[in-house]
């Protein structure tokens, strides 16, 4: 502890924590940029990554809707499959209005101008659940989604003429590349690509003066109403650029970057519960937090289908092996619950929180504030009297 | 006609009934002021004339407003109808049956009337509690000529409006889908009345044990003002605990006795119902009751957040210890068919040309009777009026002498304890699998919003209403198996439209 906090001045004295914090984001991303090109690494790990980054573009978005706007939507796994299933039929079937005089065929439309379609589509769907919404609160919200979202579900599990069932529906590959092991280190790099600029996008939002609206909306709405908030327009705002975010990246993902096809079970609600555990895990209103909760969470997950303790000095277990090997297939997603439970219960901001703050330097701040609160007579006097 | 002729027709009524309820309102407020109109009227005049006559309607409205007297609308309400219903005629797109367009009708001018009425309400200071439901019903059921009723009149609706709109647009829907598909088994003469009142027979069975499930939902957020969203898992829970008691108290009869002895599973529901009931008391006292205390902020998101995480434990761990195998166990009535002297028994009740199965029939007495001994202790025992009374007024409550914090606790727990006792009622019935809770527990969230949250008698009614569409859903689908895909689907249409309609349910309090 001593030598923390000796470390800790020295860094306070010295770069700074900010710096510091920055610092090592670049180091992250150095990290995930050289990762591909490290030859020992199997194609499977580079998998794993790209579908980790899915989900942290999933997950981070999800934190600006429920944790900063405070809308608790479940549909969040229904807009992106409606970004995704979009995309696909376009792109098989294509679509005419002659009434417009506008015929897209299949020939004619590219596999990223399908994902544009399926994107602005996503937004769409996104803009109306909005406006449907803007009546509803906390519970009610949630079992709108969930209805919305189950409904969708089973639209494109039984409207398998078009939609192709349980098999799922193949988008057009979006990338055509030969060569196996090249092309997974294209899609490697475009998923990345695609997260940065995601949280990039939702950092630029929850930074905008659009942030702290809905911050207050969350805090308070009719407080927030009252002074001057729009919010009609930020819910319907939130909800559509979301949307269009998680739209987006479930096209991309699926137009066999990441998944050769999406399937409906991708749109079951326990699919949802993993976004919501990944976000809560890494903490729900810092859009950092929940990319890096989900990441690291896939990670782990994906680390422990199988434990294996090999037994040092010889020893052997009773069937004559030098390792027990537990099959934790499922045993891992119940540890995950404990942890989200746990985690909800005593600390709200995710386990991660301590270390965002540490780095922005915001628990100085805290500290400090609290300090000055509670030795502070006049202060607390002060207080007392503005209660009056 | 051609088809796009026909199509322009289409898009053309509602584009220009569009632009006219934007612009005809932004004429300038002399001229308002000059022709004495109030802002609804042009609002009305603009769809109108935009929808019957197009520009020519919307110039006409904007260079005179003199003109826009109800007479006026009314002919101009009878010009669109028959234009639209000459549309609709003339459709004759044979990959588009003619039904469609006039079962699109109905939520046409359901969206006009609930976009209208509700403002005419509050323009005239009419009580207007009602007036959104029972426009949307009725612009669904006899479309213009509610509008124009309730426009003129703006009457006070009471239930009894709202049951006979509703019932009529069911039966017009009926009366469509008879016309549409003539071979169907619900509507082909003359066994379809039998047909229907089996399926409804079937419907009422499933519905009420559905209620007891949802019972316990009703019950905790009456008391907590918490919907619990781990009330699917404890279901699929309480299913597991009777079945592993019943392996297990049978395998220990059996060798006790050295004899084969099945415990009939009617034993498993209390003992799934002590089990859960301990379950839920310990995790409301661990996680929810911080809650009340104070010590979370934003208690309504930490509430649907911490209930989720716990049924998705609950769902993982019993997927780690009972596997992906479908289970179930043995049925509660044993009865193989046999005849004796001409009478036939067998597991299944006749009513007439109606036949129950035994064990569903079984399971529903189960139901109701819980249903009705908890109503029985809610009214009559001191725990069941504190809990009422915490329910009211929580600070009312603890004044006289109640202890909230047990309360709460009690309610969890006794709310888990009702889907647990439903889980183990029903698994002789369905095939037992971890996420059986998870398709269970939709049924239920329809039901309770449906019957009004925090109503029992409500959740009730809810049950066998949901229980009825489902069967009627999945009877009457032109194609069988997709019925039976979408069963799920059918409540959650009825669902999503009581959210929006009318958040407070049949039975339902205000929203707090």
């Amino acid at each position: 502890m001593a030598l923390f906090k000796r470390f800790e001045s020295a860094i306070d004295n010295g770069i700074g924590r900010r710096k510091l914090g920055y610092l090592l984001i670049a180091l992250v991303i150095l990290f995930f940029l050289w990762f591909p090109n490290d030859a020992s690494q199997s194609n499977y790990a580079k998998t794993v990554f790209i579908s980790g980054f899915f989900y942290a573009i999933l997950s981070s978005s999800w934190a600006l809707l429920a944790g900063i706007a405070g809308q608790f939507s479940f549909g969040h796994m229904a807009f992106m499959g409606i970004g995704a299933y979009v995309a696909g039929l376009i792109a098989r079937d294509g679509i005419s209005f002659a009434l417009l005089g506008i015929s897209v065929t299949p020939e004619s439309i590219s596999a990223l101008g399908s994902i544009i379609v399926g994107t602005v589509f996503a937004g769409l769907v996104g803009l109306i659940i909005g406006w449907l919404l803007l009546r509803l609160r906390a519970a009610y919200l949630a079992l709108f989604t969930i209805a919305f979202s189950e409904l969708f579900r089973i639209m494109m599990l039984t409207e398998y003429d078009y939609t192709g069932g349980s098999n799922g529906l193949s988008l057009r590959p979006l990338l055509e590349i030969a060569d196996v092991n090249f092309a997974r280190q294209v899609e490697y790099y475009l998923m990345f690509g695609l997260l940065i600029v995601c949280l990039l996008a939702l950092y630029w939002v929850a930074n905008s003066p659009i942030g702290l609206f809905l911050r207050a909306m969350r805090e308070d709405e009719d407080a927030a109403s009252a002074l001057g908030v729009n919010v009609v327009r930020y819910k319907i705002l939130v909800f559509v650029f979301t949307s269009m975010i998680v739209g987006f990246a479930g096209a991309v993902f699926y137009s066999d970057v990441g998944s050769e096809r999406i399937i409906p079970e991708q749109l079951e609600i326990l699919q949802m519960s993993l976004i919501i555990a990944y976000a809560v895990i890494g903490g729900m209103e810092s859009l950092i937090g929940a990319a890096a909760g989900a990441f690291i969470s896939r990670y782990l997950l994906e680390a422990m289908r199988q434990v294996v303790i090999t037994l040092p000095f010889g020893l052997t277990t009773a069937d004559g092996s030098d390792a027990f090997v537990w099959d934790t297939g499922f045993w891992r997603f119940a540890l995950f619950g404990v942890v989200m439970v746990f985690t909800l219960r005593y600390m709200r901001n995710g386990l991660l929180y301590p270390i965002i703050t540490w780095f922005s330097g915001r628990d100085i701040a805290m500290k400090e504030t609290v300090a000055i609160r509670e030795s502070d007579d006049e202060f607390a006097a002060r207080l007392e009297q503005d209660d009056e | 006609m051609n088809d796009s002729f026909v199509q322009w027709l289409l898009l053309a009524g509602p584009l220009w009934a569009a632009i006219g309820l934007y612009f005809l309102p932004r004429m300038s407020p002399k001229r308002k002021r000059d022709a004495a109109i109030s802002e609804s009227d042009l609002q009305a005049a603009g769809v109108v004339g935009g929808f019957a006559l197009g520009p020519l309607g919307i110039g006409l409205f904007y260079w005179e407003p003199r003109l826009i007297r109800r007479i006026t609308l009314a002919a101009g309400i009878t010009i669109a109808v028959f234009i639209s219903s000459q549309v609709l005629v003339r459709v004759n797109d044979p990959n588009l049956p003619s039904a469609l367009w006039l079962i699109l009708a109905g939520p046409l001018w359901a969206g006009i009337a609930s976009y209208f009425i509700p403002r005419r309400y509050r323009e005239v200071e009419a009580i207007d509690t009602n007036a959104l439901t029972a426009a949307a019903l009725g612009g669904f059921a006899i479309g213009p000529l509610i509008i124009g009723l309730m426009w003129k009149r703006t009457p006070r609706i009471s239930r009894e409006w709202m049951i006979a709109l509703g019932s009529l647009g069911a039966w017009q829907i009926y009366t469509l889908f008879a016309l549409h598909n003539v071979s169907n088994p619900c509507v082909a003469a003359p066994y379809h009345i039998t047909y229907l009142t089996q399926q409804t027979a079937n419907g009422v069975v499933i519905g009420s044990i559905y209620s007891l499930m949802a019972v316990g939902l009703t019950l905790i957020y009456s008391v907590q003002g918490v919907v619990s969203f781990a009330h699917g898992q404890l279901y699929m829970v309480g299913g597991y605990f009777s079945f592993y008691f019943l392996q297990y108290a049978g395998e220990f009869l059996s060798n006790l006795t050295n004899s084969e002895i099945s415990v009939n599973p009617i034993w498993g529901i209390p003992v799934a119902a002590i089990i859960v009931f301990v379950m839920g008391a310990i995790f409301e006292r661990i996680f929810l009751k911080p809650m009340h205390e104070g010590l979370i902020e934003r208690v309504s998101e930490y509430a649907i957040l911490i209930t989720f995480g716990f049924g998705f434990f609950l769902e993982y761990t019993t997927l780690a210890i009972a596997g992906p195998f479908p289970q179930r166990t043995d049925r509660f009535i044993e009865i193989r068919r046999f005849t004796l002297d001409r009478i036939h028994f067998s597991d299944e009740f006749f009513f007439g040309p109606i036949h129950i199965i035994g064990d569903r029939a079984f399971a529903m007495f189960v139901g109701i009777a819980l249903i009705f001994a908890l109503l029985y202790f809610l009214q009559r025992s001191w725990t069941g009026r504190a809990l009422r009374a915490t329910s009211q007024d929580r600070q009312a409550a603890a004044v006289t002498g109640i202890n909230p914090t047990n309360m709460n606790t009690l309610s969890f727990a006794m709310g888990s304890m009702l889907a647990a006792m439903s889980g183990a009622a029903l698994i002789p019935i369905f095939n037992w699998v971890p996420w059986v809770g998870a398709e269970m527990v939709g049924r239920s969230y329809v039901i309770v919003v449906l019957g009004g949250l925090g109503s029992v008698p409500g959740a009730l009614v809810g049950g066998v209403i949901v229980g009825i569409v489902e069967a009627l859903g999945a009877g009457c689908h032109p194609d069988p198996s997709r019925g039976a895909a979408y069963k799920e689907a059918f409540p959650l249409v009825i669902f999503a439209l009581v959210l929006l309609l009318k958040p407070t349910g049949l039975f339902g309090r205000e929203q707090h």
